[in-house]
């Protein structure tokens, strides 16, 4: 026990050191009126921050009340999980089966999980990047899909003392090259990915795989407040366009409310509120059970798995409503950073470049926000707000290229939800990358550009004709955001 | 120095060592859970913001080291704001100074326990010193406190 105990407090002091600018900024500068350019991202929310800790700021406009809250839930993101029976009542119950011990050890400092580095080596196991698994269902057409019957519907390559990890992810590269209009070479480098060292046995052949990396968080409070009706209406505009850039909204059944909504959160939009996404995190990335998902993670295969202890005295679920809406309310106060160089030339004339290529269709620039779902697991300060997040958050079909042929809810194999891209500018700021696209495959805005296909292939067409002056102007915008 | 006060004040002090544990009311969530010496840790916490806020340290033989300090460069600017920011900072030096020994002990209870009382006087204390900063810092110019490169 006291072996645990210690490696908790050795937490605890690096929690000192990461917390540094926790809870404290302050608008420094006035929402000024009138804001062509969006460079307060998100209204009075906004905070002017770079660097290290520019993903964790509260919103701006938070009050004392909700500084507290949101400081307590920061604790729960931040902070370890422990193996359960621990004396560590709060935070009792890991695993068996898990990835990471805590919500920041895939998004470190609320940003952004990558693939190993690969320099080091392929043996590496990823930690900010999970591998979701199914089968498809016999008989079916077109395909629906089942968990794996082994190994669950996610890859979990980490366990607790007594219990074996699944196994371990293998990520094979393959060079990928292409060629500029202006004759300029570039080589991207297209993952392929198995397992290896099955602890169960092996796995049902046709196993469908797909890799998901943690996105950085400021804004998805925001992000969860938008209207349902805006991205339907998102859905309507581009399906009475013409061209070939139809979204489509995924419409999932929400895990706290039980209704039917349209999907938001998660790289296929398979998630419809940031409640769901975070209690389904805790279950699958932490094997945290919540009221809406009490059961571990375990198959019936996985007798290891079933046999271990069970946190909170196995008498509720592991981490609590309250505790849980604490956690909640803190990501969806975090804040969107302002732009940076927004007025700069080279900029704007990217931002021209970003409309001209027809990026604007998916990567949408602003929304007036409606209000949370929950309102008591959010802030009211998330309603009513100006922001610039830059997503239609539907489906497209992205082309063979990033295809993973699993189906997830109504999202085909080859359908990606369009991320926002608020934040991509600082992501280097913080996390010291800049991995891009669904499993973090893309080293920067560029390369990122260049794996888009399907619906986004004559945009991508567009950037190849670009010249370097043009194309560094579009990156730079991309990363003012 | 601004934000480094700022921030320990705050977001370390005020939230993640005191208001977590007084939610939680776990022994688990105090600074010094092994050692129980969590009721001086917040004091000497405090005295540190003192410290760096005054440009004063006081030696263990009584003497006192005395520098330059951000508390004589705001108070060239605006006297009043200096005297009010070292008055608030000085309030929660001694709002720390009385918590009670076992701090494990001192968050357990209802909303009117004497001991969750104390404590939740020196985060009242720690928030009210975490906006006269900005304040401060803005009276001799700085401004931008949320840029940390």
């Amino acid at each position: 026990m006291l072996y645990r105990h210690a490696r908790h407090a050795a937490a605890v002091g690096l929690t000192l050191a990461l917390g540094a600018g926790l809870g404290w900024a302050i608008a420094d500068e006035p929402a000024t009126p009138a804001d062509p350019l969006g460079e307060q991202t998100a209204g009075a929310a906004t905070v002017p921050a770079v660097g290290k800790n520019a993903f964790s700021f509260p919103f701006a406009n938070l009050d004392d009340e909700e500084r507290q809250r949101f400081a307590v839930g920061n604790s729960f993101f931040r902070r370890n999980w422990v193996e359960a029976p621990s004396s560590t009542a709060a935070r009792d119950g890991l695993g068996p089966h898990f990835i990471a011990r805590s919500c920041g050890g895939c998004h470190d400092q609320d940003g952004r999980g990558a693939p190993p580095d690969f320099k080091k080596g392929l043996n590496e196991q990823p930690i900010g990047l999970l591998v979701r698994i199914s089968v498809p269902v016999k008989g079916e057409s077109p395909m629906v899909t089942a968990p794996e019957p082994v190994y669950g519907d996610q890859f979990n390559n980490r366990a607790v003392g007594g219990v074996k990890p699944e196994g371990e992810v293998r990520i094979r590269l393959k060079p990928v090259s292409g060629r500029f209009a202006d004759g300029t070479r570039y080589t991207l480098q297209a993952p392929s990915y198995s397992f290896d060292h099955l602890a169960y046995g092996p796995m049902q052949k046709g196993t469908l795989l797909s890799p998901r990396v943690a996105p950085q968080l400021p804004g998805v409070g925001l992000l969860d407040a938008i209207a349902e009706a805006d991205i339907l209406g998102n859905e309507k505009a581009q399906g009475e366009t013409s061209g070939p850039i139809k979204g489509q909204a995924n419409h999932v059944r929400d895990a706290w409310s039980g209704e039917i909504r349209v999907g938001r959160f998660g790289w296929k939009a398979n998630v419809p509120t940031l409640v769901h996404q975070t209690a389904g995190a805790f279950l699958g990335d932490m094997g945290i059970t919540s009221r809406v998902f009490p059961k571990e993670a375990c198959t019936t295969a996985q007798a290891d798995c079933l046999a271990s202890p069970h946190g909170a005295h196995a008498e509720g679920p592991e981490i609590d409503d309250t505790t849980l809406s604490h956690v909640v309310f803190y990501e969806s106060t975090l804040a969107p950073a302002a732009r940076r160089n927004a007025r700069e030339p080279e900029v704007l004339q990217g931002q021209k470049l970003f409309q001209q290529a027809q990026c604007v269709v998916c990567h949408r620039p602003s929304y007036v926000t409606a209000s949370a779902p929950f309102p008591a697991l959010s802030s009211p300060k998330v309603s009513g707000v100006t922001i610039h997040p830059y997503t239609d958050l539907l489906l497209h079909d992205m082309g063979e290229g990033l295809a993973d042929h699993r189906p997830d809810g109504q999202a085909n194999g080859r359908q990606w939800k369009t991320p926002a891209l608020w934040g991509t500018g600082l992501i280097h700021d913080v996390n010291s990358h800049q991995r891009l696209m669904h499993d973090g495959r893309a080293n920067g805005t560029l390369e990122a550009v260049l794996w888009h296909g399907g619906e986004a292939e004559a945009s991508k067409q567009q950037v190849l004709k670009m010249s370097a002056t043009e194309r560094a102007a579009l990156v730079k915008f991309v990363e003012s955001l | 120095m601004v934000v480094g006060i700022g921030s320990l004040t705050r977001g370390e002090l005020a939230g993640e060592r005191l208001e977590v544990a007084m939610n939680t009311q776990d022994q688990e969530d105090e600074h010094s859970c092994f050692s129980d010496n969590t009721h001086r840790d917040v004091v000497v916490d405090a005295v540190g913001i003192q410290n760096v806020w005054l440009g004063r340290f006081a030696r263990r033989d009584g003497s006192t080291l005395q520098g330059p300090s951000l508390q004589a460069l705001v108070a060239a600017a605006d006297a009043g704001l200096a005297d009010k920011t070292t008055r608030d900072i000085a309030a929660s030096v001694a709002a720390a100074n009385a918590i009670q020994p076992p701090f494990d002990r001192e968050i357990v209870g209802g909303k009117d326990a004497p001991g969750r009382k104390r404590v939740q006087a020196v985060i009242d204390a720690l928030i009210q010193q975490s906006k006269d900063l900005p304040q401060a810092a803005a009276a001799i110019g700085v401004t931008r406190l949320t840029r940390t490169k």
